[in-house]
């Protein structure tokens, strides 16, 4: 088995935690896996959801994800166990949007459901929480009617923060190739939205 | 819907776009920057565009329908151990081509032993039903000597003798012909070559000649092709498999196996 060996040099405390826990994993600890699971599990979700807008599929995807990554826990080289649990997941839920595309059911529900409500706190501004809901509904809604390509990739370079060339390695394509999906993806995203871009403007 | 105006509508709107994502250097920033400046649709397209972007980076998680934690059940399958873990492995990214290589193997290997096998085949029957005489008249060439002997096909006239395929003594007698005499056997040569082992073989060259074996103990009518003698069950001459049926039944085993795991690959997988 690989010694992950950079566990006595990181530094970050949350990756130092991560590389014991999958070392612990690669040995057979299924807690100490689980306890990653734990960890990543509302994080992956979160990213996968808005791949695939489908709550059930999401569902799914993640649940494949972890799957995976457990049974590939040999395949891990060390460096970020999020970065490698996201990549992980990117990769399913892609193949999940590539098999839509060659299957075409029902387009994406719209987003009523409560489970995109932002948390409402004691202190929280009724009108701005109403305004923030209604914006998140209306951003998700046009997000879920975009292809799949460009979803992935405005959801990879604005939400999770990755950058064009990392977001070109997981999914396998040029750096071109991301800057046109995000630009044309916001421009698409912008055309769905220019009836409610009050919403979003100030 | 907003007004646009039709000049808003010539104007390169990706440029626009770049420039929001901060893409953009040089001359091309220059140019988008004039753009925004002097059209008001696309300086409200920009800052739309940055908008949008600012939304979708605050927008909220949504909340996990359930836990995504392992069971040591689902565990245990999802690394199983022993013959299992081998199959398993036929399920993975790096096998995805397997089942293609399996049937391309399998293909290559039913051509190869067609190709093979098929011309020795269609020589043996050609010649046997190509000459529908050729046997009785082979069969009953010397009737008196064979006859003399006791020990001949005589008096089968019509009997087809299937090349490479050693026939019974009680198939014969089943056709209504004298059975051969105990103790004797005969070797049938499709290949038009009149046998001359015994020394009683037909001198018509009608496509078949019947010899004596050399076993006194045999007690089938064999018949040897000069192509390779694949379906000879008792032949006396048995020069073994060529090498390229060898080749074809290796392909043919190799990509059923491929197949057969992939097959059981993907069935653990599922469940």
């Amino acid at each position: 088995m690989e010694d992950l060996g950079s566990t006595t040099v990181v530094e970050d405390p949350v990756q130092r935690r991560d590389l014991i826990l999958v070392e612990r994993a690669r040995a057979g600890d299924l807690d100490a896996f689980n306890d990653l699971v734990l960890c990543y599990q509302d994080a992956l979700f979160a990213l996968v959801v808005r791949m695939v807008p489908d709550r059930d599929q999401a569902s799914d995807v993640t649940q494949e994800a972890f799957f995976s990554a457990f049974r590939n826990l040999k395949s891990f080289r060390g460096g970020s166990v999020k970065s490698w649990l996201n990549r992980i997941a990117v990769n399913a839920a892609m193949d999940t949007q590539r098999a839509r595309k060659r299957r075409p059911v029902q387009p994406y529900p719209e987003f009523e459901d409560e489970s995109w409500q932002p948390p409402a706190t004691e202190d929280a501004d009724p009108v701005h929480t109403a305004l923030t809901l209604e914006r998140s509904r209306a951003l998700n809604g046009a997000l879920a009617t975009i292809t799949g390509d460009q979803r992935t990739a405005i959801v990879l370079f604005d939400v999770e923060g990755y950058d064009y060339a990392e977001i070109a390695e997981m999914t396998g394509v040029s750096l071109g190739t991301v800057k046109s999906r995000i630009h044309r993806g916001r421009l698409a995203l912008r055309d769905r939205l220019i009836d409610r871009m009050d919403l979003f403007r100030g | 819907m907003p007004h646009v105006s039709e000049q808003h509508a010539q104007h390169d709107h990706l440029l626009v776009v770049s420039l929001a994502a901060g893409d953009l250097a040089g001359t091309e920033r220059d140019r988008a920057t004039s753009l925004i400046t002097q059209c008001a649709d696309c300086a409200r397209l920009h800052e739309d565009l940055l908008a949008i972007a600012r939304a979708t980076a605050a927008l909220p998680a949504a909340a996990r329908p359930r836990d995504f934690r392992i069971s040591p059940d689902q565990a245990a399958r999802l690394r199983p151990a022993g013959w299992r873990r081998f199959v398993g492995a036929f399920a993975s990214r790096q096998f995805a081509l397997s089942r293609q290589l399996g049937i391309g193997l399998t293909t290559i290997g039913l051509a190869g032993l067609l190709v093979s096998t098929l011309p020795s085949i269609q020589v043996g029957f050609g010649s046997a039903a190509a000459s529908p005489a050729a046997m009785p008249a082979a069969a009953s060439a010397a009737p008196g000597e064979a006859a003399s002997n006791g020990d001949s096909l005589a008096g089968s006239p019509s009997f087809p003798v299937p090349v490479g395929v050693s026939q019974d003594r009680s198939v014969f007698g089943a056709a209504g012909s004298p059975a051969p005499s105990a103790g004797t056997s005969y070797e049938v040569n499709a290949a038009g070559q009149p046998s001359a082992s015994g020394g009683r073989s037909s001198s018509t060259g009608g496509g078949v000649a019947l010899r004596p074996a050399a076993s006194p103990s045999a007690k089938s009518v064999t018949a040897a092709p000069e192509a390779p003698n694949l379906l000879s069950a008792s032949g006396s001459e048995d020069r073994g498999l060529p090498l390229s049926v060898v080749v074809s039944s290796i392909l043919i085993g190799a990509g059923l196996l491929l197949l057969i795991a992939r097959r059981l690959a993907a069935r653990f997988a599922a469940s």
